[in-house]
Parts: C-alpha cells; sequence; structure tokens
C-alpha cells in the first residue's frame, strides 16, 4: 500500500462528499465492473430461474441476496486500481482465490443483513478479521458515517427500481401493443418475463459499480480520517530528495 | 491529475475560487424534503378546497401550478439559491462560474426538469448526475448550473487549547501548512502511536532539539492558525 | 512585510468589508444610509484591493487561517460584484415589450417547423373526420366524444365544460394549471433531439383537428369556433411557440456547429428561454379569457368573432410586424451578450 500511487484526492471528507467520489470512481471502471458482475450474476440467475417455476419470484429473491457476490471482483479490483496497480477483467478473475473465499459465508449470511453494506465490505476482503475483530472494525469505521451509507443503500435500491421501470417505460412508449408497464411490474411477470429479467439484471449490473465504490470511498474515507493519509502523503512528499543541510546530525 | 469532486473557477482578476460539489444522494435526500412540504401544502390546501367548493378548487389549481414549476426558481433566484430540502442538506445552486444564479438560467433548470423526469420518477436526470463530470442534470447542463456545497468548513479551535503555538524555524509551504493544521486539530481522531509515526517522517526536517516530533508539528499548526 | 504586520495594518480594513458583506445579504438593512453608500461606491476599488491581498497572503505563504479568510472575503466580493441582478423594472418591461418579439423573429425557421408540424396533422384530420366518423375514435375513446360533444351542445349555458357547475375561476384554475404545463412541456422534452416537442406539436394538432372536425361535421360550428376563436389566438400560437422554442434545443445539439454540444446548448437555451417568458404570459392571457369570456353563451356571436379576429390581429401583429426597427435593434444590443 503506497499512499503516493494513490488515484484519489485524500483530504478530509464528509461521508456525501465520499460518496461523490466514489461515483467519480466507479465511473472509470464502470465497464470492467459491469461485466465482472454479470460473469457471476449470470451463472446464478439463469440456475435458479431453471430451478423454478416459469414466473415466480424466487429467482429475483435469490439474485439479491447473492449481490455481495457479485460485488467482491468489483472491490478487489477497486482496491487494487485505486492505487494505480493495474487489474483488469482476466486478472481478477485469474485471481479469483484473493477475492472469492475469504469471508465469503459471512457476507451471505450474518453481515448480508446490513444496511451500510457496501461500507463494511471493504472490511471483510481486504483486512479478514477474525468476527470478533471485525465487529470492533465496523464500530470504529462504520459508527460515523453509518446514517449516510444507510441512504446509501436505500437510494440506490431506489435508483434500480426507477432505472427498471424507466427502461419498461420507453418500451412501452416505442411498442405500446407489446409492453404494458403497469401490469409488467405487478401481476403480469409472465407475459413480459424476459424483458423484465434482462432488464433487472442489466440494471443491478449497472448500479453496482457505484454502490460498491461509493461504499468503498466511505471505507477509504475514514482510514484517511483516523489514519492522516492526506497529512502522511504531504509529509512524505516534502521529504522527497532533502538532505539535512551539513553540519547537523542526529 | 487525481480523482477529486471540486468545481476550480478563475477570477477576472486571477484569483481561483473552489467549491465542492454535490451529487445524487444530497440532491434526492433535499428534493424529497421539498416534495414533502410542497405535498404537505397541496393537501392541506385541497380540503380547505373542499369546504370551498369551485372556486377553493381553482385556487388550488393556481397553487398547485406554482408549486410545481415557480416553487425552486422563486428559492434559487430570491433566496440564494436554496429551496428549504437544500438548506437542511446545506447545499445551493449556483451558476457554473460560482456566481448566484439568476432568473434566466434558474428557469431554463426547471423547465426541463419535466425532461429530467422523463420516463419515470427522474430516470434521465439521474443518468445524467451519474455519468457528469460536475453531477449535473439536463437541465443544469443547459443552464449551465452547479450545486455545491453551501459552507465550507469551520475549524474547531478548542481542540489546541492544551498545546503550546511554536513558531516555525523556517518558512513553510502553502501545502505543509495545511498538513501541520490538520495535524494540530487531529479531526480524524489519529491515535497517539500514529501521530508520532506521521510527524517522525518528517524528523530530518525538524530543529535538533525537537524533542517529541509529534509536539513539535503540533505546536506549529497552532502557531500556523494565527496562535501566538 | 512580516504576517503579523500586514494583519496588523490591515485588520480593520478586513473586517469593514466582512461588515459590509452581512450586511448587504441583509435585505432589511438601511439603503439611504450615506457611509453605506460611500461603501457601494468604493466597493470595486476595495474587492480589488482584497484579491491583492489574497494573492499577496498566498505567495508569502502566510498562516492558511488568514488565507481562508480573505478567500471567504474574496468570494463574498466575487458574488457580489458579479453576482447583482440586472433584472431591475426598466428592463423587464424592455424585455416584454421588445425582447420577446425579438426572440422570435431570430428565430423563425423554428417558428415555421413547429407551426407546420402542428398545423399540418391539424388540417389532415380535420379532414380526415370530417370524410369519416369513424376516424375520431383512433385518438380518442367513445367516452371523451360523449363529453366533449356534450361540452359544446347548443343547449349548454356554459360552453367548453364538462360540468356545468364549474364556476370561471374554477377553470380558469384548470386552464392555468393545465395548457401552462403542457407549453413547459412541449418546450423541455424538445432537449431529446426535439423529438419530445415534435410529437407534442403533432399529437396536439392531430387531437385538436379531430375535435374540430368533428364538431364542425355534428353541426355546432355556432357554439365551438365562437368558444374557442377568442383564446384561439394566444393559447394555440404560444403552443406553436412553445415547440420551437424545443425545436432549438434539440437542433443545437444535433448541428453544434463550431461549439461543443454543451455550449450550443447552452446558447441556444438562454435564446429559448426567452421565448418562453413570452410563452407563459400568452397563456396566461389565454387562460384568462378562455375561463371568463369564451365560456359564456350569452354574448352574441357577432361580438365574439369581433373581438376574436382582432386578438389574432394584434397577436400576430405584435409578435412579427410591432415596431421593427426598435425590436431589431434591441436584438443587436443584446445578441453580444
Amino acid at each position: 500500500m503506497q499512499l503516493s500511487n494513490l488515484i484519489i484526492e485524500t483530504r478530509l471528507r464528509n461521508a456525501w462528499s465520499s460518496i461523490d467520489l466514489g461515483v467519480l470512481f466507479a465511473r472509470q471502471f464502470w465497464w470492467r465492473s459491469v461485466a465482472l458482475y454479470l460473469v457471476i450474476a449470470t451463472p446464478v440467475f439463469l440456475l435458479t430461474r431453471l430451478l423454478t417455476d416459469f414466473g415466480t419470484v424466487f429467482p429475483f429473491i435469490v439474485l439479491w441476496w447473492c449481490k455481495p457476490l457479485y460485488e467482491r471482483p468489483i472491490l478487489y479490483m477497486m482496491s487494487r486500481e485505486l492505487f494505480s496497480d493495474q487489474t483488469g477483467f482476466l486478472r481478477t478473475l485469474l485471481n479469483y482465490r484473493d477475492w472469492l473465499f475469504p469471508g465469503t459465508l459471512a457476507i451471505l449470511t450474518t453481515r448480508r443483513i446490513s444496511f451500510a453494506r457496501s461500507m463494511y465490505a471493504p472490511i471483510t476482503l481486504l483486512e479478514r478479521p477474525t468476527s470478533a475483530i471485525y465487529s470492533g472494525r465496523s464500530l470504529v469505521l462504520g459508527h460515523k458515517f453509518s446514517g449516510e451509507g444507510l441512504w446509501l443503500t436505500l437510494i440506490l435500491f431506489f435508483v434500480e427500481g426507477i432505472f427498471a421501470v424507466s427502461i419498461l417505460a420507453v418500451l412501452a412508449l416505442m411498442f405500446p401493443e407489446h409492453v404494458d408497464v403497469a401490469l409488467a411490474w405487478f401481476n403480469n411477470l409472465e407475459r413480459n418475463s424476459a424483458i423484465v429479467d434482462f432488464s433487472t439484471l442489466f440494471v443491478m449490473a449497472a448500479i453496482s459499480p457505484f454502490y460498491t465504490a461509493a461504499g468503498f470511498m466511505l471505507y477509504i474515507s475514514r482510514r484517511v480520517e483516523l489514519e492522516g493519509w492526506d497529512i502522511e502523503i504531504c509529509f512524505r512528499d516534502w521529504m522527497r530528495g532533502y538532505r539535512r543541510p551539513i553540519g547537523g546530525s542526529e | 491529475m487525481k480523482l477529486d469532486t471540486v468545481a476550480l473557477v478563475e477570477t477576472p482578476e486571477g484569483t481561483d475560487l473552489h467549491a465542492d460539489l454535490v451529487g445524487l444522494l444530497p440532491r434526492a435526500l433535499a428534493y424529497m424534503v421539498d416534495f414533502s412540504i410542497r405535498a404537505g401544502i397541496i393537501v392541506a390546501l385541497w380540503i380547505v378546497a373542499i369546504f370551498m367548493g369551485g372556486t377553493g378548487f381553482g385556487i388550488f389549481l393556481i397553487v398547485f401550478f406554482l408549486l410545481e414549476w415557480w416553487y425552486p426558481v422563486y428559492f434559487e433566484v430570491f433566496r440564494g439559491g436554496q429551496t428549504w430540502g437544500k438548506r437542511v442538506y446545506k447545499i445551493k445552486v449556483v451558476s457554473d462560474d460560482l456566481t448566484p444564479i439568476r432568473l434566466g438560467p434558474s428557469l431554463i433548470r426547471n423547465l426541463l426538469r419535466s425532461a429530467d423526469f422523463f420516463p419515470s420518477f427522474y430516470g434521465v436526470g439521474i443518468l445524467c448526475l451519474l455519468t457528469t463530470r460536475r453531477f449535473q442534470r439536463l437541465g443544469d447542463l443547459a443552464a449551465g448550473t452547479i450545486v455545491i456545497y453551501s459552507e465550507s468548513e469551520v475549524y474547531d479551535a478548542s481542540a489546541l487549547d492544551a498545546i503550546d503555538a511554536v513558531a516555525p524555524h523556517y518558512p513553510i509551504g502553502e501545502d505543509q501548512q495545511t498538513a501541520f493544521i490538520n495535524f494540530a486539530l487531529n479531526r480524524g481522531n489519529m491515535s497517539e502511536e500514529r501521530q508520532e509515526e506521521i510527524a517522525e517522517i518528517i524528523r530530518p526536517r525538524l530543529p535538533l532539539n525537537a524533542d517529541r516530533a509529534s509536539a513539535y508539528v503540533r505546536g506549529v499548526g497552532k502557531w500556523l492558525l494565527g496562535a501566538r | 512585510m512580516k504576517q503579523v504586520e500586514f494583519e496588523n495594518r490591515y485588520s480593520a480594513f478586513w473586517s469593514e468589508m466582512e461588515a459590509f458583506f452581512k450586511q448587504a445579504s441583509n435585505k432589511a438593512a438601511n439603503d439611504q444610509d450615506d457611509k453605506r453608500e460611500a461603501q457601494v461606491a468604493a466597493f470595486p476599488k476595495n474587492y480589488r484591493l482584497l484579491c491583492q491581498h489574497l494573492a499577496m497572503a498566498k505567495s508569502r505563504r502566510y498562516a492558511a487561517g488568514l488565507v481562508t479568510r480573505l478567500n471567504n472575503l474574496v468570494q463574498q466580493g466575487y458574488e457580489t460584484l458579479y453576482g447583482q441582478s440586472i433584472n431591475n423594472r426598466a428592463s423587464i418591461l424592455d424585455f416584454l415589450i421588445y425582447g420577446f418579439p425579438a426572440a422570435l423573429r431570430s428565430n423563425a425557421n423554428y417558428l415555421w417547423l413547429a407551426a407546420a408540424v402542428f398545423v399540418l396533422p391539424y388540417v389532415a384530420m380535420m379532414a380526415a373526420v370530417m370524410l369519416n366518423d369513424q376516424i375520431i375514435y383512433s385518438v380518442m375513446d367513445a367516452e371523451t366524444v360523449r363529453s366533449m360533444e356534450s361540452m359544446y351542445d347548443p343547449e349548454m349555458r356554459k360552453l367548453g365544460r364538462e360540468r356545468q357547475s364549474d364556476t370561471d375561476i374554477y377553470m380558469f384554475g384548470h386552464y392555468i394549471q393545465n395548457n401552462i404545463g403542457i407549453g413547459f412541456r412541449s418546450f423541455a422534452m424538445g432537449i431529446f433531439a426535439g423529438v419530445g416537442s415534435l410529437f407534442i406539436l403533432a399529437y396536439n394538432g392531430l387531437v385538436i383537428g379531430a375535435v374540430s372536425g368533428h364538431l364542425t361535421a355534428l353541426g355546432f360550428v355556432d357554439t365551438f369556433y365562437p368558444f374557442v376563436v377568442g383564446h384561439g389566438s394566444f393559447e394555440l400560437t404560444a403552443i406553436v411557440f412553445s415547440g420551437a422554442a424545443g425545436l432549438k434545443l434539440g437542433f443545437s445539439l444535433l448541428a453544434p456547429g463550431s461549439n461543443t454540444r454543451l455550449k450550443a446548448l447552452q446558447i441556444a437555451a438562454k435564446d429559448a428561454i426567452k421565448i418562453m417568458y413570452g410563452v407563459f404570459v400568452m397563456l396566461l392571457i389565454a387562460a384568462f379569457i378562455e375561463a371568463f369570456w369564451s365560456s359564456s353563451s350569452t354574448m352574441p356571436n357577432a361580438v365574439k368573432y369581433a373581438v376574436g379576429a382582432v386578438l389574432w390581429v394584434l397577436v400576430y401583429y405584435y409578435c412579427f410586424f410591432f415596431a421593427r426597427p426598435r425590436v431589431a435593434n434591441y436584438q443587436n444590443r443584446h445578441a453580444a451578450k
């Protein structure tokens, strides 16, 4: 972890500003993130889709519950890119041991039901604490920004819904006879099933880089604060090439 | 160029001004506050209109129109770029050269609200906020406006009481000054060990008689804030 | 100069400027105050001085606390100097009289296009509905057609209303809320490469054309036309104008010329919004006429036609022919800005 390689401007930020920075950050790696997300989410979805009856909500519940799993490769990739360590799509997949296993059970069970999930995910993935240490760490890092972390989860959840409905609305505008927006969502899942399925999956993938990066930046901002990253970077720059004038001694 | 959420503007006098840009979340929350206020007024007025009959509903519809289209314009132009919701979240609308917003741009951005609302619940507006560098929706892009945080940070000087100010032994650059001051204020609540560790980085630059590096750096920070 | 010396020398001046800005933001302050007047007169000079101080403090690496104080002062000064509203009464009046027609006349291309997109579907639909009485059901459902028929039934005391009990003020509110909203939307949706505006214009042309054709075929000529002739001049014209303003937005994105798309959009929006001010006023007038004048069934039709004709002539005369040299002059004066 070489602080001078950070690709973000380190300064003390409040939670909102950290989330905003996360949006800028996510945009840089958006395509790669979406691809990584779909690589894992699509099989999960298709599998549950095959195993259950047509038109039930069960696949969606599984798809939604396993979200932390698809976000992991994104977070892994972003945590390296943050320090200018180029980590492409293939390299991320090849390094699957680094992100697929550590703490996977926890994030899909006890740590799944967290309202500020993406802010705590980096603790599990990057620090790999035991569960005793985890609760202390999440309190120190998360407590201050937990309110904003919750809004992040809630609002991006709504944004997913808005985008999914928007896609259907645009389709309904273009093909009025084939898509019925109001029905598509509530009781006519079967009729428009393919459209609903793919728009839901795609919208989830499209939003996930923002959600993951914003949570990651909340985490990073707390570490900048608690560990004085901004000060350390500045002092190290100041010392670069500096030699104590002749005559000085320790 | 490192990633940052800042808007920089050079004034005609050659002075740089900067402001922090506001993204989706605070803007969405501020909108919800405004929406609730407007909805409250509309419901209250509707109840009054029931008792007044047709004329009451006529007035109700006019107020509805004003709240729908002119509520943000009024606050942006005459109340410093802040609707009530934006005031709650300490954000405001300004022109992209950081001057206060005028009637023309305010009207542009608020009429185009209906385009941002398309196709449902601000779908286009949210997409634009997530994809433009300065977090602008269509209305902002056309009007040349941005939303910024309205309050710059205030130092909490009480953290400094226990520190003795130390005059620096030679000039310190602007960037380093900020670091010294942040160190002294310790807004991030760094641990003792961490403070010592960071201060030791610049040990070679400290005077030979400086005993504890952290105490010295803290003292200089306080001095730089103006304490003597 | 040492920092302490610098601070001692100018601190009083900075405090004075801080008080000045505080007072400026507080509207209740007494504007007649002599001292304040002198301060306002000296402001540009003082502002430049503040800028100098900030530059000095930065280049000499004075303490960040001082730099922050000066930065705040300069920022406030900047807002005060460049943010001053030019919207005094004289210029608003000047705009309403000359600015609106100037904006229209310099965007004639868009007006012609918008008018064509509205009028051609109107005429075509009207003719089609008169030839075949089933065609109206392609744009309206049976329920709407029935209620529309009853609105212009010659037996009615109040024309153009679904319920006879609706008061004039209720209808006034309804027209404001509904019609001005349509006008605003047909402008805004133009940002999608003009498609939204085209759609709204054509759709309104089709529906209004269908209504006209249907009522004419039914023989409600003596109720329908006297009703629309009064406010139509303002309402229909304003809808075409707002569509034209929207087309201007969309066209700027399609063909930005030598500018970036963003810059082209901002320039177009600045001009288009001038049309929208006028559209707003026109639709207000239309709502007023429609609610309080057009609906009357006691006023002789001859009077209604006469007044309607005068209004049509006035609207088009004002928009396109009135005070040509002065409007052109206004356009030239403001084109540079």
